[in-house]
């Protein structure tokens, strides 16, 4: 009826089970060790755990770029076998965001538009946990208006000059390189023409990173400077100019997987154990509501991922999983403190604590509610 | 879905575009028997699809008529093809014929007692939505169901007649009564099984009621102007349908789950979320279609009135969260994400 509210009603393939079990061993042995060893705390938000350590074991099992094909080290598996092996990781609330990134973004980009060499350079290293990536999108004075943006390169012999900055630049201090979208010529009446996608090199003495504390106190994301950074033409992703259309046909990956609404499940799983035992009607009601709700958007992410899968470009239904995802998942901490009871364990409390700080962040990274509204308003023809 | 479910909802879209107008819901709603619609829905093996042929079914999948339904309902189709499925879905789950009508289904403090000639019925049938307009009437008790030809009024009988807020007529029934042509079955936990069954028939019907209602908050945004230009172009419009086609997605997505799994705890999920859902849906699309859609002569009200009715028949969202949330705490904390790959 409607441009991307049909989502075909796909389940996952039986032949995933092994593999779901096989991922939820690993991880839960992988946690226990960690949780014995220290005071780690599970979380299934996926900007707040990092562990190279542990993404060097995913790395092992052949789990970071497992879709890719095997010529680049890859696992050659199914965009839906990676979903099973993506929410086994997020759902027990393990430390993801070290190749995150390159593994649902960078590497797809350069599968789709980089040259060999950079296939042949990049992909085996991710692939090994060697290498990691950021996104380098905003800038601050450009959020949601992305085609505003400012950080420029001019032309020289060989490559490009590189200036400018970009901002909320998650793990640019841990990782390696950055994938950056650029203005390569002047803004002209189309503003998403003359955009291009480059590879920074974050170790390079011309970039600057400043870390920026968020409100939980946490470092995660930082400023980013460049200061007449040299960019060889081999580091320019596809074409010079057409930036923007790459940057449009990552954001199917970047909005509709788990992470977008399993944030907050590591909260509800607590609220489970704190209540299960001696559970009021209010509280069971809840614990039922939030779980329809999950279930129900696993779903309509599982048929995003089907259609990913199938060679489609699913922008407003990507765009419509984020949004209730996100809603749902900013709802879970609120209601789940409400009914509470009195007495709670330390585990519970801070589980809900590290949530309810985090949470405001749900529904801007990736592209705020109100972008993605835009983008559901355009599907029904409104705009 | 199949080529055959294409066909079937085609079917259906055409009969309900050229029989199911406006005028023929008020006139349903003012009490008067839309025999024509039920008639064409019947003469096309609509009203019975799904169930077997050996049992005077048309044959076909179970799906084939949650589909009719959840299209029928984006028509506010004032015929009792929801009952008819419930009854005649029942009585094949023991193997029993299906009469070729449309058949009211009830449940309350009903007792059968079966002697050679006669069946006696004694205790109340509650809110049998379009009972005074059905030939059959199921009844439905905790371990047994009984199909008996529609009663009237008399000493035995006692038919109060009412309607619910979205205009649909309900009786209620009391007997003392010996009913000959009466057939009771066995049915273990026949009323749970009526609980699931209903939910399955009001989680289609709310989905597709709600997909009307944004096709028509749609079209209204495009067409009203204020300020000089269509209320489409405001962002706060936008944004508001953005969030109502949100919802629509979701229920639409649970209903469809119940396609290829209609099981308890799938039946528990999709009455949860969709249920949930009439709140945002109803609110916005009325809040788009300003006055206009408050008056009783905009269609829109025909949906939402429905929408109302539906999400509290055979237990509000809250029930089933109430259910599944003890399901969930029986099985655990550290079961939930195994209990939610299941489904």
């Amino acid at each position: 009826m409607f441009q991307g509210l049909q989502l075909d009603p796909t389940v996952l393939p039986d032949s995933v089970h092994a593999l779901r079990r096989e991922v939820r061993e690993f991880v839960e042995a992988e946690l226990q060790a960690s949780e014995a060893s220290d005071d780690y705390l599970r979380n299934s938000d996926f900007n707040t755990g990092t562990s190279v350590e542990f993404t060097k074991k995913l790395a092992a099992k052949g789990w970071v770029g497992m879709t890719w094909p095997k010529a680049y080290g890859g696992g050659d598996r199914s965009f839906l076998e990676r979903y099973v092996v993506t929410e086994e990781i997020l759902a027990a609330g393990a430390p993801v965001s070290a190749h995150w990134i390159a593994d649902r973004q960078s590497g797809p980009l350069f599968l789709k538009f980089g040259s060999e060499a950079q296939k042949q350079f990049y992909l085996p290293k991710i692939i090994k946990a060697e290498c990691f990536f950021s996104i380098g999108m905003s800038e601050p004075d450009s959020g949601s208006d992305l085609a505003s943006i400012k950080t420029n390169a001019k032309k020289v012999d060989g490559g490009w000059l590189l200036n400018g900055s970009k901002i909320w630049t998650s793990g640019a201090h841990m990782n390696h390189y950055m994938i950056t979208l650029v203005r390569t010529e002047p803004q002209s009446d189309n503003r998403h023409a003359g955009l291009s996608q480059f590879i920074v090199d974050l170790s390079d003495t011309n970039v600057t990173i400043s870390s920026i504390q968020n409100l939980s106190g946490d470092r995660g994301f930082n400023q980013v400077f460049f200061d007449d950074v040299f960019i060889p033409d081999e580091a320019v992703v596809g074409e010079p100019g057409n930036g923007w259309q790459q940057v449009m046909s990552e954001l199917g990956y970047e909005r509709s997987g788990p992470e977008r609404f399993l944030s907050a499940f590591r909260v509800l799983v607590e609220f489970i154990r704190l209540v299960e035992s001696n559970p009021s009607e209010a509280q069971l009601t809840l614990i039922g509501k939030l779980t329809a709700h999950l279930v129900t958007l696993r779903r309509m992410s599982i048929s995003v991922a089907a259609m990913l899968e199938s060679g489609k470009l699913p922008t407003v239904e990507s765009a419509l999983v984020k949004d209730l995802g996100n809603s749902y998942e900013r709802l879970v901490p609120e209601l789940i403190r409400q009914a509470a009871p009195m007495q709670k364990t330390e585990r519970f409390v801070d589980t809900l604590n590290q949530c309810i700080l985090h949470a405001p962040a749900f529904t801007l990274r990736g592209g705020t509610r109100e972008i993605l509204r835009g983008v559901i308003a355009r599907g029904l023809g409104l705009r | 879905m199949n080529e055959d479910q294409v066909l079937i909802i085609d079917t259906s879209a055409r009969i309900l575009m050229d029989l199911c107008g406006k005028k023929t819901v008020d006139a349903a709603e003012n009490g008067s028997w839309a025999a024509e619609l039920w008639q064409a829905f019947e003469d096309s093996g609509l009203t019975l699809a799904g169930i077997p042929e050996n049992l005077n079914g048309s044959g076909g999948q179970f799906s084939d008529s949650l589909l009719i339904m959840r299209e029928a309902a984006k028509y506010a189709a004032p015929i009792p093809l929801a009952e008819t499925f419930i009854a005649s879905t029942l009585l094949s789950e023991v193997q029993a014929p299906v009469p070729l009508v449309p058949i009211g289904v009830s449940t309350g403090s009903l007792h059968f007692i079966e002697d050679e000639k006669s069946i006696h019925v004694s205790g109340c049938a509650d809110a049998m939505a379009y009972g005074g307009d059905c030939a059959y009437w199921l009844l439905v008790n905790s371990e047994q169901i009984c199909l008996i030809p529609r009663q009237t009024s008399s000493d035995m009988i006692n038919i109060e007649t009412s309607v619910n807020l979205a205009g649909e007529p309900q009786i209620k029934v009391l007997f003392n009564k010996n009913v000959s042509d009466a057939k009771l079955y066995t049915f273990p936990n026949a009323e749970e099984r009526l609980l699931q069954l209903g939910s399955i028939t009001r989680v289609q019907m709310m989905s597709g009621a709600m997909t009307s209602m944004l096709s028509l908050s749609v079209e209204y945004a495009l067409e009203r102007k204020q300020f000089g230009r269509p209320i489409a172009q405001f962002q706060a419009i936008q944004q508001q349908l953005a969030v109502l086609a949100g919802e629509v997605a979701a229920a639409q997505r649970a209903a469809d789950s119940l396609l290829e799994d209609p099981g308890p705890f799938n039946i528990a999920i999709a009455k949860s979320r969709v249920g949930d859902a009439v709140v945002a849906v109803s609110e916005i699309a009325h809040q788009v279609h300003g006055a206009m859609g408050y008056t009783r002569e905009h269609a829109l009200n025909l949906r939402s009135r429905r929408l109302w009715v539906w999400r509290d028949e055979y237990g509000a969202e809250v029930y089933w969260q109430a259910r599944l949330g003890a399901d969930l705490c029986m099985s655990g904390a550290d079961a939930l994400w195994s209990r939610i790959c299941e489904t």
